[in-house]
């Protein structure tokens, strides 16, 4: 690591020059001088993040590699055979169908009932929409578990008042079981697409609300409708801000587990578990963590992609 | 700024007001309805709601402050009265001035097997925990962390002090023939039902499995669902299961399924699961695998439904529903040519940790717990003691006393449901598979298959 | 934002054509802007069915069990307070909120802390490896906790922070630097450097730079971060459950789980109680910091 090098390589006077010290490799002076910058900006974090985080994760990574129970003070090692078992379990394709599942109508949902709503609110064909966002947005200072045993109430079988207004109007003879193996899943999507809608909504919102009138105006000399103008002007205008997004949802559906926990622990005979609950469950229940660091890894991997599409699309709005 | 943003809330206060002046009033399920339930605005008042103050360790507990003598850890699962715990926990260190001191730390139901390990590994173990019986007491066995309690059961006399069932349990989760927990919360199962109901329509109470389906076709002919079965937990169904196994093919059959001496793929485990999966089907109340073990106690209450299958905690559940109703118990029906077998264990216990510095403190505590005046506050909040000499006509509820008296002339221990006489690794498999075949998601076959199938990995093969 | 909507100050020839071929009504709508009210009624009346869960569960905390039990739907009416008595008198909620505080506070202060130096290294200075060292630190963003916990309880417990107020809120700092820092940096970036060069110039060096220029100017985006951050340590349930074992340290997400999930202890209206007392704090949080919130979450989106 050469020093620090401001952007500005013009430099202005000779006292400049010599302070701004471009060339050669590190040297004790310029850690002397930027010590500052070197400890605090870069040491401690990378310190802490190393033993909170970076740690952890090259642990599991080892810990994938042995087969141990969490409660005798020996592991024993057996290579990889926990991938091997991995790949033959069901509950893996269980897991990995329901997280897809997840990303792909949260995509769906969220996503693009953000974009819709975002347009609407944009659009100005209603007052008051600073208290509609307002409002919109509530839900994200619910914690998981607060979201979970509300709609946990709703939808019960027994008493929940989902089934109550479904007999209301008139549809009393579908009484489905929301929490029921075909619909669990979708369920549980439903509400953390209810929790989120509110964040993508005003992300697009603040995104159109950037894009310059002049745009608008074309369209409209053009005799463009209004949904047109949406799908040719606006959409086009904030495809960087829908990359982010998207990649923010997937993100959030790779690390879907709080709500399983609270609403389904798993679902009926495992029918919403996701990778993170399968991580939980195969760890913490049946204590063996291993076998739970290997799903881990796997996690990581995934992780590890949507990393690099998140910093990809931050790169491009950057250069955009 | 902040106008703007008190203003949605008084909307949102405003139009809930609104709104639910407006919503419609319809009755509590979709489900017909045998008792009416009124449709008035008025709220409905509790008798008696015991609720939380009865059950978390209550927010003004001050405990007795230390006041010397070694310092022992305890740490609880907090399911029945926890607030019986401050009561002991005090009275033991007020006995104990100066010699003893515990502080108590628990955790809930759910997070208990997964917090156990963690807190067990910690820096502060706990010098006392609480463990369930079976499948779970030996893996703690296992790796290390229960002390035998041998010379403790000598030492205290708990071998004279305990009942028959508590000391047989003891024993057979006992290894190498040292016993490793103290039981001192008996549970036995029970079929409760709506004797109301019953006398309504003129039904008997039903003894044999066969007159079991009759009963169940009268009161389905008038709209009534006979058998609650309340699985969304996963481990509820199992006493259905467990209760039709041992009763239909008799309690060896049972002990060699849970020693591994016969497969889950047995015709008798599979023909288990057939039988509970059409019972299920005719007779129980809908979405089984939905309904929460709390969520069925209202129909219970309101009488749509007449029998449950469930351990001896239900009557405190059936305080949480307001308003009274008639129940009484009978046991598990039996089927022709096998002895029934009443189910019978231990629901807690207490074991010391094998790393403990305080090993005869720790002990101590537990004698405590086992005497007689402990466990005679046990009874009176509905938990039957394992101390043989407690008086049962203190627990305030006239179908508990039976129960202990049933509990009694049953003895010995006999068996208990597969969760707990096995480890999770095991059961959980099973359990979701009844899950499965409840839900027609798989066949009988299919679940004694894939039970088989984890068992062997989890637990190696059979050894007949 | 008016993109759409007419101007009656737009003298366009075409348009005053179609206004006068279009129907009286049609004008009537269009002058009263009831096309516009319309709208607004029918938006309101979506959010509220949006918002009716939250409606449901503030009814239900003011019934009986009972009430409760007989219809989810109804009116509490007369309304009453036993499920907040009782939840109250069965779980300490001031000890709770006071713990929930503490880890929201520290846990902020040290993400803000850890992220402010990295940000301002960041957005002004071109560090050869300071884009690695960037996505390096964004992986506490993304990373799902579960996949982790297990080594990070081993080290937490070889720091002795196990158990412990302080440790847990180590944790939420160092996980929550990620995002701070991500937000940090694009603030910082669109600062000028005007006033930094000529501090520079008059000899002052990094940390005087850092505190009496930057941070300063930095302040609504630290605020930003505080408020994100605040809301997302309150709601955190996992390593709250997994590190911490006394109950007199509880956060009020434990607390919340213990009640809901307690078999013995199941009621319906006290869980919706618990719910509302442990989410006030949170929601006035919301209404008093909306605006720095809805700019932080934009930000994160837009910038980057």
């Amino acid at each position: 690591m050469a020093a620090f090098i401001p952007p500005e390589t013009a430099v202005k006077t000779r006292e400049e020059i010599s302070k701004s010290n471009l060339r050669g490799a590190l040297h004790w002076r310029y850690f002397r001088r930027d010590w500052f910058k070197f400890v605090f900006g870069i040491f401690l974090p990378l310190i802490l993040f190393m033993i909170f985080i970076g740690y952890p994760m090259l642990n599991t990574i080892y810990l994938s590699l042995f087969d141990w129970n969490g409660i005798t003070k020996t592991m024993k090692f057996i290579g990889l055979q926990n991938y091997i078992q991995l790949i033959h379990d069901p509950h893996l394709s269980l897991s990995l169908t329901n997280n897809l599942l997840w990303f792909v109508l949260t995509l769906i949902f969220p996503l693009m009932g953000g974009l819709v709503l975002g347009a609407i609110l944009s659009s100005g064909r209603i007052y008051f929409t600073k208290v509609l966002m307002v409002l919109l947005l509530l839900p994200i200072t619910f914690s998981m578990v607060t979201i979970g045993t509300m709609f946990g109430l709703i939808t019960n079988p027994v008493f929940g008042a989902l089934n109550q207004v479904l007999a209301s109007i008139g549809l009393g003879f579908i009484h489905p079981d929301w929490l029921g193996p075909n619909l669990a899943i979708y369920t549980l999507i439903a509400v953390s697409s209810w929790s989120g809608l509110g964040m993508t909504t005003l992300m697009f919102n603040a995104a159109m609300g950037q894009v310059p009138d002049e745009l608008y105006e074309t369209a409209k000399m053009e005799g463009a409708r209004a949904y047109q103008t949406f799908w040719y002007v606006t959409l086009p205008s904030i495809r960087p801000i829908i990359g982010i997004v998207t990649v923010l949802v997937a993100i959030g559906s790779l690390r879907a587990f709080d709500l399983v926990f609270v609403m389904t622990r798993g679902g009926p005979f495992r029918r919403t578990t996701v990778l993170g609950y399968m991580l939980f469950d195969e760890a913490f229940t049946k204590y063996h963590f291993g076998y739970g660091a290997a799903i881990g890894t796997v996690i990581l991997l995934f992780a590890a992609v949507l990393m690099y599409f998140y910093i990809r699309q931050n790169v491009l709005t950057a250069n955009n | 700024m902040k106008r703007n943003l008190s203003l949605p809330l008084v909307v949102l206060l405003l139009c809930s007001l609104l709104l639910g002046a407006c919503s419609p009033n319809a009755a509590t399920t979709a489900v017909p309805t045998a008792a009416s339930t009124s449709e008035t605005n008025t709220q409905p008042t509790d008798t008696g709601q015991p609720v939380a103050a009865n059950t978390l360790v209550p927010t003004s507990w001050v405990p007795v402050p230390y006041s010397g003598g070694v310092k022992i850890q305890l740490f609880m699962r907090l399911s029945a009265p926890g607030a019986m715990w401050p009561t002991i926990v005090d009275g033991f260190n007020k006995a104990n001035a100066g010699k003893i001191y515990a502080t108590l730390t628990y955790t809930d139901d759910t997070t208990y097997i997964t917090k156990l390990p963690i807190v067990l590994r910690s820096d502060t173990p706990p010098d006392v925990f609480f463990s369930w019986m079976g499948g779970r007491a030996k893996m703690l066995v296992a790796a290390g962390y229960a002390e035998p309690l041998d010379r403790y059961y000598t030492q205290f006399g708990w071998n004279t002090l305990l009942t028959t069932a508590a000391i047989g349990i003891a024993n057979n989760d006992g290894v190498n023939g040292h016993i490793y927990e103290a039981p001192y919360y008996m549970s036995a199962s029970a079929v409760w039902y709506r004797s109301d109901i019953l006398k309504k329509y003129n039904l008997s109470v039903p003894t044999t499995w066969d007159e079991l389906q009759n009963v169940c076709q009268t009161l389905k002919d008038n709209k009534i669902y006979c058998w609650m079965i309340s699985n969304k937990d996963g481990w509820e169904a199992q006493f259905d299961w467990t209760g039709i196994f041992v009763q239909k093919y008799g309690l060896q059959a049972y002990k060699d399924l849970i020693n591994r001496k016969i497969p889950f793929t047995d015709p008798r485990v599979v023909d288990a699961f057939q039988v509970l999966k059409d019972f299920a089907d005719k007779y129980a109340y809908p979405n089984p695998n939905s309904v929460a073990l709390m969520d069925g106690s209202i129909p219970f209450a309101q009488g749509t439904v007449a029998f449950w299958y469930q351990g001896s905690w239900m009557p405190g559940l059936f305080g949480y529903t307001g308003g009274t109703f008639e129940y009484d118990f009978m046991p598990f029906p039996t089927f022709p040519g096998i002895t029934p077998t009443q189910e019978l264990w231990a629901e807690e216990t207490l074991m010391v940790n094998a790393n403990s510095t305080h090993k005869d403190e720790a002990a101590q505590f537990i004698d405590y717990v086992l005497s007689q005046p402990v466990q005679t506050i046990m009874a009176q909040n509905n938990q039957f003691p394992s101390n043989k000499n407690v008086d049962l006509s203190v627990m305030n509820n006239p179908s508990l006393v039976k129960l202990g008296q049933v509990m009694a002339a049953t003895g010995a221990a006999t068996y208990v449901h597969p969760d707990i006489a096995l480890n999770d690794a095991v059961s959980s498999e099973f359990l979701n598979d009844i899950q499965a075949v409840l839900a027609g998601a798989m066949t009988p076959a299919q679940a004694g298959a894939a039970s088989e199938a984890n068992a062997v990995k989890e637990a190696g093969p059979v050894v007949p | 934002m008016d993109n759409i909507a007419t101007n009656k100050t737009d003298r366009n020839p075409s348009k005053e054509r179609e206004i006068s071929k279009t129907p009286y009504l049609a004008r009537i709508i269009r002058r009263y802007k009831l096309d516009k009210i319309l709208f607004t009624v029918i938006a309101f009346a979506l959010i509220l069915i949006y918002e009716y869960p939250v409606i449901l569960t503030i009814m239900n905390a003011f019934k009986t069990n009972a009430g409760v039990m007989l219809g989810p739907l109804s009116l509490p009416i007369p309304p009453t307070l036993q499920a907040f008595i009782a939840s109250w008198n069965s779980l300490d909620f001031p000890l709770l909120m006071r713990n929930t505080a503490f880890l929201a506070i520290v846990g902020t202060l040290l993400a803000i802390a850890l992220s402010a130096v990295p940000a301002y290294v960041l957005s002004r200075f071109r560090l050869p490896g300071g884009e690695l060292f960037f996505v390096i630190l964004l992986t506490g963003m993304v990373l799902p906790q579960q996949a982790i916990i297990v080594p990070l309880y081993a080290v937490m417990q070889r720091l002795g922070l196990l158990n412990s107020l302080w440790g847990l809120a180590i944790v939420h700092g160092v996980y929550g630097m990620s995002f701070t820092l991500l937000f940090l940096r694009g603030f910082m970036a669109s600062i000028p450097t005007e006033l930094e060069d000529a501090a520079r110039i008059d000899g002052a060096n990094d940390f005087q730079v850092l505190r009496y220029i930057l941070i300063p100017l930095t302040a609504p985006g630290i605020a930003i971060a505080a408020s994100l951050n605040i809301i997302s340590i309150w709601n955190e349930l996992f390593f709250a459950l997994i590190f911490l074992t006394d109950p007199n340290k509880f956060p009020v997400t434990m607390g919340l789980q213990l009640m809901t999930t307690s078999i013995q202890f199941m009621s319906w209206n006290l869980p919706a109680a618990s719910i509302i007392i442990t989410q006030i704090p949170t929601i006035l949080l919301y209404t008093i910091a909306y605006r720095f919130i809805q700019r932080g979450l934009t930000a994160g989106g837009v910038k980057g």
